[in-house]
């Protein structure tokens, strides 16, 4: 077999069609072994005393899409650290200021959004 | 006595097992590369490593958990399930075939999907948890690369430019399966489940990712083989985790090897803290709160609820070995190293050097396993507002702080000694801090000690740790004591 720049990623190729494969696979042992007595109690949502009313899918707090919102901006900032850090020790002191600039600018939006309470869970 | 013997035969068979598991992986590797073509063995290793040392490791490991908590909590654990043979009847094997009727269990219960769920969707959700946990352990090599029948065989499934970003990209695609899984189940426990999921794992995707931005630049390198390293001689010294920064001169070196967790305590404590809040086990199992809303797999059953908690199991496993190759120095040994290779033995049989020090490898990762099974069972379950707020406003900051604090000595002390310095002071606080603190009382007393530690050094880095740490025990305090 002649070697191509994409051979290395071959085994990475096979590990994640072999992920996939198992996962669609395995449940469908469950479905093909299990019985199949299908009943209108059965099919109901899952409740624990009291019976559900109306669907889930309803407006649910903002908090979690703020997180989704903070979350965006502080990983791509990680993203840029990672080629920096590759090359850090040839970039010298210069490229460690200029990323502590960088950084700065994001601490400083830190600072904003907690004196903000945008952090605080209960409010 | 008799316990002690137990325990004696069970280590000692764990060890075999995992030493004929890796000499097989090697002399097998040998073999494909010899008679099939070259590289054949990355795909034998996924055989060996993904399929066999993971997948059995996490499997054993829903006993270990059972078992251990039991432990914990005084009692007997599972050990009712027998296997009908001659010699095994009466005997319960350590609640082992516990494993086999739990197996058959969920393989044989029917699949039910509620009326109100989207069905696409809600198949998918397990499959989307289950995959890209299985598929992370791809990239973490498990032994050094060595020579079995004059071919080259390397202990690692793929060693991809990229190195570390798979483990945190593949990772981070869980959480879709989660999310999915709590939407699709049109069911308010699930639902509820599935946003904290989504929304814990979220937060502390940053925290991870920034933590292990100063390992990355103190090695400069993003891949598994430059960071875990290779041992070199006297002259050159080693490269990566594999050299030592202080050794001492003798045919058998002994030294402090360059590991992560020595030059690198904070960057591993808030890795090892993030990456537990990402498994989503306590005190982090918010999403779960089995005594609260049962979380996002709620509506699941058989094999699909098997995957959600496989992959549980899995990513225990992928954690550990992650921290054993950036912060536990992957499969070197703490000293000796050199003196190992050197032997003749060694040199003429690569797979046995292979053998032993993979096996080391898979020792580290089941201390590591231990050290999450014992944090799971020992710790309360955190309030969702702490949980956020401890990614947010500790973790954050802490890991840049960590960041610019290594960047820093790393450029101003090439050879790493300065930054051992600081990790071993902090490494030494903690432990102050630790054996100091028992009571909220107590607490201040640790602080006091702490400071002191910390003038001694002087750097702003270790006072973080100082200040945040007792805050830390007095909110526990309380709480495990009741």
């Amino acid at each position: 077999m002649t070697p191509t720049p994409l051979t290395p990623y071959l085994p990475l190729a096979v590990v994640l069609l072999l992920a996939g494969g198992m996962a669609m696979l395995i449940p469908q042992i469950t479905t093909r072994l299990g019985p199949r007595r299908p009943s209108a109690i059965k099919a109901t949502s899952f409740e624990a005393g009291s019976e559900s009313s109306g669907p889930a899918r309803q407006r649910f707090a903002v908090k979690f899409y703020v997180v989704a919102l903070l979350f965006i901006v502080f990983d791509v900032e990680a993203v840029f650290l990672y080629p920096w850090a590759v090359n850090f020790q040839a970039l010298g002191w210069f490229g460690y200021v200029e990323m502590l600039v960088f950084a700065a600018t994001l601490v400083v939006g830190l600072i904003y959004i907690w004196k903000k309470g945008a952090l605080d869970w209960e409010s | 006595m008799s316990r002690v013997l137990t325990i004696l035969v069970a280590m000692f068979t764990i060890v075999f097992l995992m030493a004929g598991g890796m000499a097989s992986a090697y002399l097998v590797g040998g073999l494909v590369e010899e008679h099939w073509f070259t590289g054949a063995s990355r795909l034998t290793n996924v055989l060996f490593l993904v399929l066999i040392f993971v997948m059995v490791i996490a499997t054993l490991l829903t006993m270990a958990e059972r078992k251990w908590s039991a432990f914990i909590q005084d009692r007997m654990g599972p050990n009712r399930a027998r296997i009908a043979l001659p010699g095994l009847k009466n005997r319960s094997l350590g609640g082992l075939p516990h494993i086999l009727t739990d197996v058959l269990k969920m393989l044989t219960k029917e699949d039910l999907i509620p009326a109100a769920a989207n069905r696409f969707m809600f198949n998918l959700g397990p499959i989307l948890a289950f995959a890209p946990t299985f598929a992370l352990f791809a990239v973490v090599p498990a032994g050094p690369s060595v020579q079995v029948f004059g071919r080259n065989v390397d202990m690692v499934v793929a060693t991809p430019d990229f190195g570390a970003l798979y483990v945190l990209a593949i990772a981070s695609l869980a959480v879709y399966g989660t999310a999915l899984a709590g939407w699709a189940s049109n069911n308010k426990f699930g639902l509820l489940g599935g946003v904290r999921a989504t929304s814990q794992m979220i937060a502390y995707e940053v925290a991870l990712g920034l933590s292990l931005v100063g390992i990355f630049l103190t090695f400069s390198s993003v891949q598994f083989p430059a960071i875990i390293g290779d041992i070199g001689n006297a002259l050159t010294g080693g490269t990566g985790q594999g050299r030592y920064l202080w050794r001492t001169d003798g045919a058998f070196d002994l030294g402090l090897p360059a590991w992560g967790i020595f030059i690198q305590p904070l960057g591993f404590l808030l890795f090892f803290a993030a990456s537990f809040a990402e498994t989503k086990r306590a005190p982090f199992d918010l999403p779960e709160g089995e005594s609260e809303i049962i979380g996002y797999f709620v509506e699941y059953s058989g094999m699909k609820f098997g995957l959600f908690m496989i992959s549980e199991f899995v990513e225990v496993v992928v954690l550990a070995g992650v921290t054993t190759a950036f912060f536990f120095g992957g499969y070197h040994l703490p000293f000796g190293n050199e003196w190992l290779a050197n032997l003749p033995i060694m040199q003429e049989h690569g797979w046995l050097l292979g053998t032993i020090l993979g096996t080391v490898f898979w020792l580290k990762v089941l201390f590591l396993i231990w050290v999450q099974l014992l944090i799971r069972w020992t710790f309360p379950r955190f309030r969702y507002d702490q949980i956020q707020s401890l990614g947010w406003k500790i973790l954050l900051p802490l890991g840049l702080v960590n960041i610019f604090v290594t960047g820093a000595l790393v450029l101003w002390d090439p050879s790493l000694r300065a930054l051992a310095v600081l990790g071993i002071a902090e490494i030494g606080i903690l432990v102050v801090l630790t054996t100091t603190t028992k009571v909220p009382a107590g607490g201040a007393h640790g602080a006091h000690a702490g400071h002191g530690h910390d003038h001694g050094h002087g750097h702003a880095h270790g006072g973080h740790g100082a200040h945040d740490l007792p805050a830390h025990a007095h909110g526990a305090a309380p709480a495990s004591t009741h």
